[in-house]
């Protein structure tokens, strides 16, 4: 997708959800708001790939994150990585609980949906979708954006 | 953990907190203690035998991880980069070397590829799982298979462990250390070798 088709979709993704153009893109799901879901550009033959998202619960009851899928890939897991001194560990995070009128950060060198077996590379300004399913929530299809290869997140 | 993983970690540790990281770096008998780093016989992304006669007469920096990463790996490749175009002509003293703790995976030829979406003077490194292992272990970084299958991810150690141009230990860095840091911490370690 070029640059410019690019910055069309997200300024009607913009206008759609919040009616303005500057504001990171949100989802919303019941009373579960998804924020910014982002991903890195990856290397040349990349096979595997991280996506980033803030799952935010403003309802009275806690939800589950159940599991996540996405069409770029084999497989997708919501995955946890750790650093033990300096040992990077990374393994399946299992369900992962929204606290009632809580937070749950997926964001670089923590918690985040790991894409396994990518069938095509992500350059900066793609989009690609991630479905998410709660246990009570159901499902919804984030519309994820490719940043930069280093990029952390801070930006957003 | 075992033992070489605490040993690294401790370094690492040294490495982070900022002052361990001068006292390593200036006090010899510290640093030939550890014993970090050894002669090793890999494969580069061309097929080509590559031992350590091919990073002698540079600061090498070693950073071991895999192309199936997706977090520190490339992050860590993509500071390299910077760092080498931050370094100005001071980069020609320094040489980075991806070694890959998974073979399976990681052939010359997939090493190449990866390579080739970053700063082409990164050296990259494979071997026989033999071999990577011992390699390893020399520079006292810990790696170990986690899961089964086609999917399966490897726990490793991001520290840098810096070789100085006689390949002698230099000192270690952290993995995730931000470009700018780097460049100041290998310009430090430049000026007491000079």
């Amino acid at each position: 997708m070029t640059r410019l088709a690019t910055f069309l979709l997200a300024c009607l993704l913009a206008l759609g959800s919040l009616g303005t153009v500057a504001a990171a893109h949100e989802q919303k799901l019941g009373d579960l708001v998804l924020h910014h879901a982002w991903s890195r550009a990856n290397p040349a033959g990349a096979k595997s790939g991280a996506v980033f998202v803030t799952i935010e619960n403003t309802g009275d009851m806690p939800d589950q994150l159940l599991s996540a899928s996405s069409d770029v890939a084999a497989m997708t897991e919501i995955h946890q990585m750790s650093m033990e001194n300096d040992i990077m560990v990374m393994k399946p995070a299992g369900i992962l609980d929204i606290p009632a009128h809580g937070k749950v950060e997926l964001k670089p060198h923590g918690l985040h949906i790991m894409l396994m077996g990518l069938k095509q590379r992500f350059a900066e300004g793609d989009t690609f979708s991630v479905t998410l399913t709660f246990a009570k929530a159901g499902s919804v299809t984030l519309q994820v954006v490719v940043d930069k290869v280093d990029a952390m997140g801070s930006a957003h | 953990m075992n033992r070489r993983a605490l040993l690294v970690s401790a370094v690492a540790i040294a490495a982070a907190s900022g002052i361990g990281a001068s006292y390593v770096l200036n006090n010899k008998q510290v640093t030939q203690t550890l014993s970090v780093g050894g002669p090793f016989k890999l494969i580069g992304t061309d097929g080509q035998e590559v031992t350590e006669a091919a990073v002698k007469g540079k600061y090498s920096l070693f950073f071991f991880g895999f192309t199936f990463c997706p977090d520190a790996c490339p992050t860590a490749l993509n500071t390299f980069s910077l760092v080498l175009g931050k370094l100005g002509p001071d980069a020609d003293k320094i040489q980075p070397v991806f070694v890959s703790i998974d073979p399976a995976r990681d052939t010359p030829a997939v090493l190449k590829e990866y390579l080739s979406s970053f700063d082409p003077r990164i050296m990259g490194l494979t071997g026989t799982p033999e071999v990577i292992a011992e390699t390893a272990k020399s520079f006292r970084v810990y790696f170990a298979k986690q899961g089964e299958g086609e999917f399966y991810l490897m726990d490793h150690s991001t520290a840098i462990i810096v070789m100085n141009p006689d390949f002698e230990y230099a000192g270690v860095l952290a993995g995730n250390m931000q470009p700018d840091e780097m460049v100041v911490r290998l310009k430090e370690i430049l000026a007491q070798g000079a």
